[in-house]
């Protein structure tokens, strides 16, 4: 199958890390990813809040210009802005007119757009995955951490298990990490509520987090720039407030995968998470080949 | 007036038997689903005279209801009462059971339908099977039981529960084959074997694997195991160790040869003999199949040993000598002769020397050459020709290999040659180079990995280039690199890249690179690679009686492979011999569809590793040829066999049909098809819980402390899986706090369950109690606390509402109004935490130890499909279409439904629903009563009151049961030796057909006259010998049984001695009753063929007119001027059916019914007599009139409640529901509403009810407060209307209109408890102030109009009325049923009936339903010429009785009267044989016939001084 790569603005900017370890991932599966060419804004956040018809619009562009390949995305927002997008146009004819209209084209809303763990997961799968494993992760206890984004609303995203989603915990579990089933993999960590109304943030980040303690992990992994942010950039705040300690990493998933793959901490850009992992990675052994060199 | 005997029934047998024209009709009805409400319909039609097909897709009948721990509101023990039903049936000769069945079509029309029936097989004879449950005991399949829903375990052959009707066991199979089993080669059971070793059962499962395997214990090391890959179990973890298991099973036999199974019978020796050439394991297994089967068979081996590869190929660290010799010499222990060291150059020959046939089987020893410089360089091995020599024991000369070896290949044989290389003494290194990359390498993963522990060096896509020398040895060989090995075809097709070169030194090199065949020389044709070239079916080769197979034929296989090819060989050469074909080529020569997989049967099952078999020490392991793998212990081997899913359900093991004494297992059974004729057809399928795993947020399935309230209900059912202690299912510990959520599927839109299912509300409180029953002993002595929550409390039915009270009230059950919005699993303490919105708003979350998730009700799976091929109409949510005003019938002419798939309700509205499709279907069918009844001919009864006592005795061992625990010998025995019994045996099962006619010959040949069985249970046991009894001209009550298994071998288990002493004691005791026991008459009342119905509404109209249309006359009396009682009130209901138009059509056809009387302004002043013959006088406008009738009906309905609450009567503009119904009915709106755009309604609800002095819900007030709210809307869009209450019970479908009026914008707000709305009159306005429960504030509203919900009361003249007929009333003033489950429209006294508001309040669907139930009830005793009356009734000895009337107190039924000679006299109709008179009498001269004192002090004598006393007597 081919496909072409929506990074979206998340991954232009605040999640470069995301951007950088995703494609190092797919180098080592020979996985070929060419970016979406003149590719603009999904219309997460501030146009699907305010207009309708934009947030239908601006994905729409994005997905005609695919020109029918299945659209790659990392970005779990941008992934439900593109998935309800499609849902909307392919069900309704009055959509679909309005907003050939404004893109100037029409578009039928069937292009493919699949979020990169269902690529991986699916289309490249297990076996593959493993193959290209070269230093298992023995021994990291992750709780992967799926957010809201991916998996709602169900009847559009059809992401696995909407309240039990186990893609991530798969691909973990094939690099050779240990997840843990635990409950909160798809609470809201307040998503954009990060600009408007931090405090919100704070109080839901802060539930994902003392559950993730409790669950005795040593790490969260992510699929999602927000959630990453939150939980990562945050967490100092977090510990602030309600005067706890969790010194949690937020990895990517791309960036684990990328470790046991055998990258090294600059193709996944390690450097750039808040919540330093580095003690962690030395003492389960991890990473140490390329420390050294 | 006369009486009139009815004669209904016989004039229909006239005509049929005259043959003047058959009846069109047939006498007979199709009964869809066997659940309460099927069974209660086939009871029903059954007593009416009709032949009754009652059919189940289950083994069982019983449906939901049997797996019920209680029943609400009255906590009866669900099986307690359904029982007994059970059992009816049973016994009733017109049901006919069909269970595992389901209808394929139907054809014809309303009271002749043909229809089409698919029954499957139990594989168990129904005839033959005694319920012993000894295949049960002997099965060692464990799978989930489904009726306790996975919380606990089954046998594949089981009884769902131990009160099954029909009582017979049956063996559940998977639709596909367990996949181990299907994918091995062999046909070795491997299900089978994996559970029997979990059971502890290896003996057996070693004769099981030798069934198809004749190398247990060198297939359970060597096997390549295809078995596991294909198992189940991968997707959850890791495929199950079916081969480690297998050589458990194999090893522990091997060495405790007291466990070797006795060796089959021999079968007849045959004369023919064959030869077989080559001792490997193909030949070896047609050597052992034929010695089997009779036929002398010789091998002809070339090595001095027998095992072929086994031996000389397979390393010794594998599989060791001493194993092969012991599999060896049991075949050559079957009479196989060996000749080793022999080659036979030419077969043919000795088929020329007296074999009759011969089958080769060679093997592949040649090996490939890489055809490269140096090849034939000293030091240069052949692969195989190494192994044969380091295995053949003679290892090679030291010095003569390494000290430097590389093996050339990588496949198993190069892994096998390396391991081997690395163990000689003197080898330093090992090296193995293959052109393949580590992935392509085709030898086994394990073997690889095995072979790089033990040092072996990988060098991988490299191809030989030439192998160097220097003084005539071999010095290194070169390689060049290899670039692929297989092109795009998946061709070998290798490529080289002779740039990349490597070199490896070597003092030998091993080249294994592919084996050849060398069987040209055998003289039989040969083809590609040299195989030899065979009939793939028969493998008969180019020459007549010469056969062949194994490696030869099939190129280098497997040691599975070889045996199943050496299976395939016995086959054909025993069928050429007998001269037909073999059963496996007939069959594939069918070509039937490959065999399908069994799916996984349970997904997501919890992860549990795999136990790794112990291994040498790869440091160790090197040192010599000792085996690596060390075997499991018999706990780690049962614990990994505990792994299986056991995919096929059934294993096939073929236990049960060994321990079977009655013979009655049929594993082959097959599905059968066959076609009945029925005059009517009702459909009762029931329904399934919703799936709680669809609402994924509360994590069932996920979490295991969150069960559905069907799997809690299994929890608290003491025959449940935990024996009814409440616990936690993640650990077994004590539960302290317990969470209900309500509408788990139910009211639920986005899942398309927009319905109320009825039941969860009172469901989950009868939970709550028995919970709270459950926990009071307690360890730590904390009450359990329960929380449910819910969005209403649906309480509407009889008594429910004070049910719900005492729960919160008097046993502090909380109900909280939040739908939870999540339910997240603790870490560590896996306590499940709920979240939700508390009253008020503020978001809450609270752990608990178990959550109960209250799922909804659907149609069962396949319902849909059974609609359409009945053409039966569904509404949208997949129940029957039915229309309010006529709820029984579907939308095709003849098929009746009833039960909850006409709609969401209970176990009374259903049992209620069941009569009434009984009467509708009757209805159709009248002229045909009696027409397909079977009535049993008994010859006529011997006269024994002459005889002294001959007592028959017959001692059963019911199987094992009794057998294994009682010496029933000796009870026979002593039976024999006491007094009066000339005839005592024991016997197998003596409920057996054949016994049955035993017992006939023995009391003809003994000319016995009582009988006594020691036995099973009376209750299900003692209509079946009494029968027996009547066969042989012997009165049935010259009969005693007495229990020795459930009360004495199940129970003393452990003492066998005592048992059997009490077991004779027992059997004494009987015989001791059994010499006092009389014939006793059983009496027959004619029965008047008509009713009277007391009530002229909706419930009476319609109960005159069911009775009067089945042919009998009725008497109608209302108490008013005119007919229609309440329903002249109503004028649509909810769904729009016009209510007026029913009521003038129902007037109408009940004043020209000609068998109808109607009496107005009537009322009855006197009912005296008793079921069958009731004498009544009415008053009619003052005058007096007398009439007979067989039936009484009461339906007598009720009323709107008046009330002066909130300004009603005072303020003009507070009105009731009704009068604003009547007003919206007209064209012109109320005044308050009239020209207005945007008025405001207030409706209050529960005006004077649920409160302390009415405490019940009047049901219907939430619906009509619904229906008018809605017209207000529709007429006028931009009305305000607010409805104010503390629940909303619009259940069923009616959920759909409050969702519908909450879109229209009625307002619903909800208030607390005990706070009421205000209302008050200011300045002309009125004003209610009302508590808003959702934002916990006073909200104010000034209503134009103000609506009351007043409710229902009971009629005025129910006192009255309830003393005529000694029928009790409810504390709220409502007629009080016989039962409230099970006879919700019986009253305690026979022959009394109850419909409608009498009974409590209710819609009109309901009132209807009821009313023909009363139908359907009253029918039954209509029917019938006569009733029989019991012998065991109680009689008075009119001498000594004083007349104090104690009986009449006494007794509960009303039977007791003192008579015109002022005596007391017992009425036998309605007399129920309980004896309760016979105990009160203070005179004591009343007894209870067949319970007589002098029998009960016999067996009292009997018991304490060992019948001295009756002795001497």
């Amino acid at each position: 199958m081919s496909y072409v790569f929506f990074p979206g603005c998340s991954l232009d900017g605040t999640a470069r890390d995301f951007h950088r370890s995703t494609l190092a991932v797919a180098a080592r599966l020979g996985l070929d990813l060419p970016e979406l060419r003149d590719w603009t804004c999904c219309g997460s956040t501030a146009a699907h809040g305010s207009d309708a018809l934009l947030a239908d619009a601006l994905p729409a562009k994005n997905l005609a210009a695919a020109e029918g390949k299945t659209v790659a995305v990392a970005c779990a927002s941008c992934y439900g802005r593109l998935k309800a997008a499609n849902h909307h146009i392919a069900r309704d004819p009055a959509v679909r007119a309005r907003v050939a209209e404004v893109v100037g084209g029409d578009y039928d809303g069937r292009t493919p757009v699949m979020h990169l763990l269902e690529i991986l997961s699916r289309d490249i799968g297990r076996a593959r995955i493993a193959a290209a494993i070269r230093r298992p992760l023995a021994g990291l206890k992750v709780a992967c951490y799926y957010g809201c984004l991916l998996v709602r609303p169900p009847e559009i995203t059809r992401f696995d298990d909407a309240e039990n989603p186990t893609l991530m915990d798969q691909l973990m579990e094939v690099a050779g990490a240990t997840p843990v089933d635990w409950p909160h993999k798809t609470e809201c960590c307040g998503a954009s509520f990060s600009v408007t109304d931090a405090d919100v943030v704070l109080e839901l980040s802060n539930r994902i987090l003392s559950m993730a303690r409790a669950a005795g992990v040593d790490c969260i992994v992510t699929a999602c720039p927000l959630c990453q942010l939150n939980l990562d950039m945050r967490q100092k705040d977090i510990e602030a407030r309600f005067g706890t300690r969790y010194d949690l990493p937020v990895f990517y998933f791309t960036q684990l995968l990328g470790l046991a793959m055998g990258c090294t901490a600059g193709e996944l850009s390690l450097a750039s998470l808040v919540v330093a992992p580095g003690a962690l990675l030395a003492s389960k052994g991890i990473g140490r080949a390329e420390a050294s060199r | 007036m006369s009486a009139k005997t009815n004669g209904v029934q016989h004039a229909v047998i006239a005509k049929a038997d005259g043959g003047e024209h058959a009846p069109e009709a047939v006498g007979a009805v199709l009964v869809c689903g066997a659940g309460i409400t099927g069974i209660q319909a086939s009871l029903d039609l059954a007593e009416s005279g009709f032949r009754v097909y009652l059919l189940d897709s289950s083994p069982a009948i019983g449906g939901r209801m049997a797996g019920l721990d209680k029943t609400f509101p009255t906590g009866d023990c669900a099986m307690c009462i359904i029982s007994p039903k059970l059992v009816e049936c049973a016994r009733n000769k017109n049901i006919q059971i069909i269970t595992l069945a389901d209808v394929q079509g139907i054809s014809g029309e309303p009271g002749n339908f043909r229809v089409k029936i698919r029954q499957h097989p139990r594989y168990v004879d129904i005839a033959k099977c005694n319920a012993c449950g000894d295949c049960s005991e002997a099965c060692p399949v464990q799978i989930p039981s489904e009726f306790d829903r996975r919380l606990g375990k089954r046998k594949a052959i089981f009884k769902p529960y131990p009160q099954a009707i029909p009582n017979v066991f049956g063996i559940s199979k998977a639709a596909g084959r367990a996949p181990c089993r299907a994918s091995c080669p062999a046909g070795v059971n491997a299900q089978g074997y994996v559970a029997l070793t979990a059971a502890g059962k290896f003996k057996e499962a070693y004769a099981l694997i030798r069934e198809r395997c004749p190398f247990p214990a060198a297939c359970g090391r060597v096997c390549q195991h295809p078995c596991q890959e294909k198992c189940n179990r991968a997707e959850i973890d890791e495929a199950v160790s079916v081969r480690d298991l297998k050589r458990f099973v194999a090893d522990y036999v091997h060495a405790n040869p007291a466990e070797y199974p006795a060796a089959p019978a021999a079968a007849a020796k045959l004369d023919a003999r064959v030869a077989v050439v080559g001792g490997g394991p193909a030949g070896l297994t047609t050597a052992s199949d034929l010695a089997r089967l009779g036929y002398g068979v010789t091998v002809f081996e070339a090595q001095p040993r027998l095992g072929g590869m086994l031996r000389y190929g397979i390393p010794r660290y594998r599989l060791p000598d001493d194993v092969l010799d012991k599999e060896i010499q049991y075949i050559l222990d079957l009479g196989v002769e060996a000749r080793t060291s022999t080659v036979v150059l030419n077969p043919k020959n000795l088929l020329r020397s007296g074999f009759k046939a011969v089958f080769v089987a060679p093997g592949a020893w040649a090996s490939r050459k890489l055809g490269i410089p140096g090849e034939d360089a000293p030091g240069v091995r052949a692969g195989l020709d190494f192994l044969r020599e380091v295995n053949g024991g003679e290892r090679p000369a030291s010095g003569t290999i390494g000290p430097r070896v590389v093996v050339i290949g990588g496949g198993d044989v190069a892994m096998d040659a390396a391991r081997c290389a690395r163990r000689l003494p003197g080898v330093t290194s090992v090296h193995l180079a293959c052109l393949e990359s580590r992935a392509e390498m085709p030898a086994h993963a394990w073997e690889a990995a095995e072979a790089l522990e033990e040092g072996v060096v990988f060098h991988t896509s490299l191809g030989p280039t030439r192998i160097e020398t220097a003084g005539g040895r071999v010095r290194a060989v070169a390689f060049r690199a290899c670039t692929r090995v297989f092109d795009e075809g998946g061709k070998f097709n290798p490529r080289f890249d002779d740039s990349k070169t490597a070199v490896l030194e070597a003092d030998t090199v091993i080249v294994t690179i592919g084996q050849g065949i060398e069987a040209a020389m055998l003289g039989v044709a040969t083809g590609p690679g040299g195989r030899i070239v065979t009939d793939p079916e028969t493998l008969a080769t180019s020459i007549a009686g010469l056969f062949a197979g194994g490696d030869a034929v099939l190129g280098p296989a497997s040691l599975v492979h070889a045996m199943a090819h050496g299976h395939q060989a016995a086959e054909a050469v025993d069928a050429y011999l007998r001269g037909t074909r073999p059963a496996r080529a007939a069959a594939s020569a069918q070509g039937g569809p490959p065999e399908e997989l069994a799916p996984n049967p349970s997904p997501g099952a919890p992860r549990q590793d795999r136990i790794k078999m112990p291994q040498a020490d790869p440091a160790r392991r090197l040192r010599g040829f000792a085996e690596i793998d060390l075997g499991y212990t018999a706990e780690q081997a049962i614990a990994e066999a505990k792994r299986c899913l056991a995919c096929g359900q059934c294993s096939e093991c073929m236990q049960c049909v060994k321990v079977c004494s009655a013979g009655a297992i049929r594993h082959d059974q097959q599905p059968t098809e066959f076609e009945l004729d029925a005059g009517s057809v009702i459909l009762t399928p029931g329904f399934e819980e919703f799936q709680a795993s669809l609402r994924g947020e509360f994590g069932h399935g996920r979490y295991a402390n969150v069960l559905s309230s069907v799997q809690f209900e299994r929890m608290l059912s003491a025959a449940g899986p935990t024996g009814g202690h409440v616990e936690r299912p993640s650990d077994g510990g004590e539960v302290k706090k317990i969470a209900f959520i309500q509408c788990v599927g139910s009211r639920d839109a986005a899942r398309g369950n927009n319905y109320c299912s009825s039941i969860c509300c009172m469901s989950a409180t009868k939970e709550a109690m028995v919970a709270l029953e459950h926990s009071h002993g307690q360890a730590h002595g904390q009450k359990l606390e329960v929380s449910i929550f819910c969005m209403d409390v649906r309480a509407f039915g009889k008594e429910f509402d004070s049910y719900v009270n005492r729960a919160r009230d008097e046993h502090g059950v909380k109900y909280i109004r939040a739908m939870p919005s999540r339910v997240v699993e603790m870490p560590g303490t896996k306590n499940p935490r709920v979240r939700y919105f508390a009253p008020g708003g503020a978001e809450q979350q609270e752990e608990f130890d178990l959550v109960v998730l209250s799922v909804g009700m659907r149609v069962p799976a396949g319902v849909k499909d059974l609609a359409q091929r009945l053409g039966v109409g569904l509404n949208e949510f997949g129940f029957a279409r039915t229309d309010r005003l006529a709820p029984l019938a579907t939308s095709r002419p003849g098929i009746y439904v009833a039960g909850a798939f006409q709609e969401p309700k209970d176990i009374p509205e259903s049992v209620a629903q069941a009569s009434a499709a009984a009467a509708c279907a009757m209805d159709q069918l009248a002229l045909a009563r009696g027409t397909m009844i079977q009535r049993r001919e008994y010859p006529w009864e011997r006269d024994t009151s002459d005889e002294s006592p001959r007592v028959g005795v017959f001692i059963c061992h019911c199987g094992h049961n009794i057998a294994s625990i009682i010496d029933v010998k000796r009870v026979a025995e002593d039976a024999g030796k006491m007094p009066h019994v000339c005839h005592a045996e024991a016997s197998l099962y003596t409920c057996s057909d054949t016994n049955q006619q035993h017992i006939k010959d023995m009391i003809k040949e003994h000319r016995l006259n009582r009988l006594v069985v020691a036995s099973c249970s009376p209750r299900t046991h003692e209509i079946l010998f009494q029968e027996t009894l009547r066969e042989s001209g012997l009165n049935q009550y010259l009969f005693a049984m007495t229990n020795i298994r459930d009360q004495c071998s199940w129970v003393h288990k452990d003492d066998p001695v005592a048992a059997t002493d009490k077991a004779v004691d027992l059997m004494a005791m009987a015989v001791a009753r059994a010499r006092h026991l009389k014939a006793l008459e059983t009496g027959r009342l004619p029965v008047t063929a008509s009713a009277l119905v007391i009530g002229g509404g909706l419930a009476g109209m319609t109960a005159a007119l069911g009775i009067a249309d089945q042919g009998f006359e009725v008497h109608l009396v209302e108490k008013e001027p005119a007919l229609g009682g309440m329903l002249r009130n109503l004028h649509a209901t909810l769904e729009g059916a016009d209510v007026k138009a029913h009521l003038r059509e129902l007037v109408d056809r009940v004043k020209s019914h000609p068998r109808i009387n109607v009496y107005l302004s009537a009322s009855p002043a006197g009912i005296s007599g008793h079921v069958g013959n009731f004498k009544s006088v009415l008053s009619v406008a003052g005058r007096e009139k007398p009439i007979s009738h067989g039936v009484v009906i009461i339906a007598t309905g009720g009323q709107e409640r008046q009330t002066e609450l909130h300004l009603h009567g005072t303020n003009p503009h507070v009105i009731t529901q009704s009068k604003l119904e009547a007003a919206l009915a007209g064209a012109r709106l109320p005044a308050e509403l009239a020209g207005k755009t945007d008025p405001t309604v207030v409706m209050i609800q529960c005006v004077g009810s649920r409160n302390d002095e009415h405490a019940y819900c009047s049901r219907v007030c939430c619906s009509e407060a619904v229906k008018n709210a809605l017209e207000i809307k529709r007429r006028l869009p931009e009305a305000n209307v607010v409805v104010l209450g503390r629940d909303i019970r619009t259940y069923g479908f009616r959920e759909l209109f409050f969702e519908k009026a909450r879109q229209a914008g009625v307002l619903f707000v909800r208030h607390p408890e005990k706070s009421d709305p205000v209302v008050v009159e200011a300045g002309g306005q009125l004003q209610v102030t009302v508590r808003d429960s959702s934002t916990n504030r006073d909200l104010e509203l000034r209503p134009d109009l103000l609506v009351l919900s007043t409710g229902i009361a009971p009629a005025d003249g129910n006192p009255v009325l309830s003393g005529q007929l000694r029928s009790a009333l409810t504390a709220d003033g409502f007629f009080l049923e016989a039962h409230p489950k099970l006879r919700p429209v019986d009253l305690s006294n026979e022959g009394e009936f109850l419909c409608g508001v009498a009974h409590s309040p209710r819609f009109i669907d309901e009132t209807i339903a009821q009313a023909q139930a009363a139908v359907g009830r009253a029918s039954s005793v209509l029917s019938k010429a006569y009733l029989e009356i019991p012998g065991q009734t109680a009689r008075v000895k009119p001498e000594l009785c004083v007349a104090c009337a104690t009986c009449v107190k006494t007794c509960p039924f009303g039977a007791p009267m003192i008579n015109h000679l002022n005596k007391a006299e017992i009425q036998g109709a309605k007399c129920m044989g309980c004896g309760s008179c016979a105990a009160a009498c203070p005179a004591r001269t009343i007894t209870l016939q067949h319970q007589e004192d002098q029998a009960l002090v016999a067996m009292l004598d009997e018991l304490l001084v060992g019948g001295a006393i009756d002795d001497r007597a």
